[in-house]
């Protein structure tokens, strides 16, 4: 019989995050007869900041060459899968959706997404150990999964690489993932001035102003307000986006949004068939209306 | 100090046409009427090996920067671009196929380019490129190097030779170590995300240095086997069922917008 193992980063911030989204995967993907619960192992729940090296020399004398080892998502996650499987030759593959099927007789099959989110592809992981990271946003699990046994993995010695290290810790834009409403700024509003209008119209929404990876890259707003697949990904009631293009990269930040309004001069840039509703104009002055409506109101 | 920067060219997928976005049998999507560009984590390595060159002077460190890809022979203007902005040695490992999810065989390439021809101290590159989407490539280099890999880098500054003060995110803050080479740096997020453009007295003077060109065969990239191979490639349905709102004037579309759609919303 072949095992599944969770593998979880006790002393990242993240680290009960990534517990309840591992498995809500578990629970949503490997409910089989053919797979059965193995280890939940958990490095650096004393705090100790691990290099991904001490870890996996520890992780390598456990594996066992058949099983399925799942980490959280988020590039640590990734990276450790990805070596892991290297280390013990076999197969990795990152940014993990769901499990299609698991032990055929040429190994499991997954999927996840590719081209930057524009397409989904089926990868087959043809040897074992299977290592995989999964992708971000998945249901989470909130119930002890009481079937894993939690071992915790104890790291000894110092990275010789390492001569020095300090943490900052960076006010974390929590308030994102909880906001009700977000006013999304893309490419297309042009000048960090035009920015001045979103902040005002979201401030008086109660809610908070987010960018696409280009209005990121011109430090329209700091990198903490990135949202896509390389930045967050959010679920509000309303998310109105204002010179968005509809990148596949940055609509997977914004796809599970309870109602998106998409403003955009161009009435054929994709993100106006993926709205509720569309307003083909320049978003400055409909933004300008709409903030002297909030404000009359 | 030599520095490696690993990049990719990758078609500008914005610009592919919503119909080319379907199932396709071939297990690729035709992208070859679109302009390239660089992959956007690599241009912002490139960029923080330059300013970290830059900002060296007093350090009585030098860098020694080079700039390889694996790529077609139309991908050389890049590479001539990189010297013109002071890179000392242009590499590319021939590849006229396009490699999608092939990140073993890349991998394979640049650690034995590091291996066999041109030892390094540092390999930069970004952590994803945007079209095979893979994230396997660095930490595929850091293992077949036997190197520690640092991932999510977005700051790089120089300590002296044989040291450098790495910068990366991590979930609540930003971590900053001293680490010794040789190391693999994954580029993520960085704030520094364009490269900057070579005056074109730099261009005419540098720009037409030889590029080495490598076979893929020579670094032993064709006898390797990718474990994880893509079986099925789908398209995604993302259309919303739109009401596209009508109406004469901006204030119009405002308040119809307003009035229609998000008051009760707000309210609720």
């Amino acid at each position: 019989m072949k095992n599944y193992h969770v593998i979880v980063n006790g002393s990242s911030a993240e680290s009960q995050i990534q517990m309840e989204e591992a498995l809500g995967f578990v629970k949503s993907n490997l409910q089989t007869d053919d797979i059965k619960p193995g280890n939940l192992y958990i490095y650096g729940k004393d705090g100790a900041p691990y290099t991904q090296e001490q870890v996996l020399a520890e992780l390598e004398k456990e594996v066992q060459e058949e099983d399925l080892y799942v980490f959280g998502n988020g590039e640590e996650n990734t990276a450790m899968a990805v070596r892991l499987a290297a280390r013990c030759h076999g197969s990795s593959v990152t940014d993990v959706q769901a499990v299609e099927s698991s032990w055929t007789d040429s190994g499991i099959a997954v999927r996840k997404m590719v081209y930057a989110n524009h397409m989904e592809a089926l990868f087959q992981m043809e040897k074992g150990p299977y290592c995989i990271s999964l992708a971000r946003g998945m249901e989470r699990e909130k119930e002890e999964m009481a079937a894993l046994e939690e071992k915790s993995i104890i790291c000894k010695g110092e990275a010789a690489y390492i001569v020095s290290r300090e943490f900052h810790p960076k006010e974390d834009e929590e308030g994102l993932e909880h906001a009700k409403v977000v006013v999304a700024a893309g490419r297309g509003v042009g000048k960090k001035d035009n920015m001045e209008i979103l902040d005002k119209v979201a401030g008086k929404l109660g809610g908070k102003v987010v960018v696409s990876r280009p209005a990121a890259m011109n430090a329209w707003k700091p990198m903490n307000r990135l949202i896509g697949v390389s930045g967050a990904m959010i679920s509000p009631d309303i998310c109105i986006t204002a010179g968005v293009s509809g990148a596949a990269a940055f609509y997977a930040g914004v796809e599970k949004s309870k109602f998106i309004v998409a403003i955009n001069n161009d009435e054929h840039a994709p993100i106006m068939k993926m709205a509720d509703v569309a307003v083909a104009d320049d978003f400055l002055p409909i933004m300008e209306e709409l903030d002297q409506i909030l404000e009359d109101r | 100090m030599k520095v490696l920067g690993c990049f990719k060219i990758v078609p500008d997928l914005d610009l592919v046409v919503e119909e080319d976005w379907t199932e396709k049998e071939q297990l690729k999507i035709d992208t070859g009427y679109v302009k390239l560009v660089w992959n956007c984590f690599d241009e912002s390595a490139l960029e923080m090996m330059l300013r970290l060159s830059d900002l060296s002077e007093g350090f009585d460190v030098v860098y020694e920067l080079s700039a390889l890809t694996v790529g077609k022979q139309k991908h050389e203007s890049f590479l001539k671009t990189l010297y013109a902005l002071g890179f000392k040695h242009g590499i590319r490992i021939c590849n006229e196929e396009e490699l999608l999810f092939d990140s073993e065989q890349i991998a394979e390439g640049i650690a034995n380019y590091v291996k066999t021809r041109e030892t390094q101290d540092v390999i930069v590159t970004g952590i994803q490129s945007s079209d095979g989407s893979n994230r396997k490539t660095p930490y595929l280099i850091a293992e077949k190097l036997g190197w520690p890999c640092i991932t999510q880098v977005i700051g790089m500054e120089t300590v002296d030779e044989m040291t450098l003060k790495v910068t990366c995110q991590i979930p609540g803050g930003e971590l900053t170590q001293t680490v010794k080479t040789p190391c693999v740096l994954a580029v993520g997020n960085a704030s520094c995300a364009y490269l900057r453009i070579p005056t074109l007295k730099d261009k005419m003077k540098l720009g037409k240095q030889p590029i080495e060109q490598i076979s893929p065969e020579s670094l032993g990239m064709k006898t390797v086997r990718e474990h994880a191979k893509i079986v099925a490639l789908h398209s995604v349905e993302r259309k919303r069922n739109t009401i596209v709102i009508s109406g004469e004037t901006p204030k119009e579309k405002a308040e119809s917008l307003y009035k229609e759609y998000l008051k009760g919303r707000i309210e609720e």
